[in-house]
């Protein structure tokens, strides 16, 4: 028996918001009441498809963009819970995905120095800051993680 | 290193709320390339350094 790719990651999604974890392909499994194995299959599946990323050699989710399963220097509070996310605009884009009032906390690439952005009512409350993009659009995917 | 691209915030928050807006929808896929171009050029993003034309 197998389950549906768009219905296992919408179910990673919803456990990254419920829990700010990633679930494993064992508990994908119990979820859908599949084989472990064809839980991991379809974290294959979606990782090949560039719909999630896996920790190299193990079928462990490590991103689910645009959250992080592993902790990064870029988190997003929103409504009593911390996320991290996989950069500056994936932080961003917590806010987005969860349709939400969010702070956004990071440190200054230049300085070091600690920065919060707020998103209220769907605007950034201060816009002071720029965001940094090292690599041209199409390399990212060569190394996604480096990205 | 090249020097990259450098957004404002603004222009960082509204490719965000561009690119994951619709994350959650079970139907969504991603992006082609002229697709992620397209949404790159709606925040004010063109040039070779936003272009996925060589990309496989």
């Amino acid at each position: 028996m197998h389950a549906r790719l768009s219905d296992v990651r919408i179910y990673v999604y919803q456990q990254m918001i419920e829990t700010s974890s990633a679930p494993s392909a064992a508990d994908v499994a119990r979820a859908f009441a599949i084989e472990t194995a064809d839980a991991e299959d379809a974290f294959r599946a979606l990782a090949d498809a560039r719909m999630l990323v896996l920790r190299p050699g193990t079928t462990t989710i490590w991103m689910a963009m645009p959250f992080s399963n592993l902790q990064t220097p870029f988190t997003v509070v929103s409504d009593g819970r911390s996320y991290y996310a996989n950069c500056a605009w994936d932080a961003f884009g917590v806010a987005a995905v969860l349709r939400a009032d969010a702070r956004v906390f990071t440190t200054c690439a230049d300085c070091g120095g600690a920065l919060e952005r707020k998103i209220s009512g769907g605007a950034l409350t201060e816009t002071r800051g720029v965001v940094h993009f090292a690599l041209p659009v199409r390399r990212w995917w060569d190394d996604i993680g480096f990205t | 290193m090249a020097r990259g691209a450098v957004l404002s915030l603004e222009q960082t928050w509204t490719l965000a709320r561009l690119w994951y807006a619709s994350r959650l929808d079970p139907d969504w896929r991603r992006p082609t390339a002229a697709e992620a171009e397209a949404a790159f050029a709606s925040a004010g993003l063109t040039g070779p350094f936003w272009s996925l034309a060589s990309s496989g």
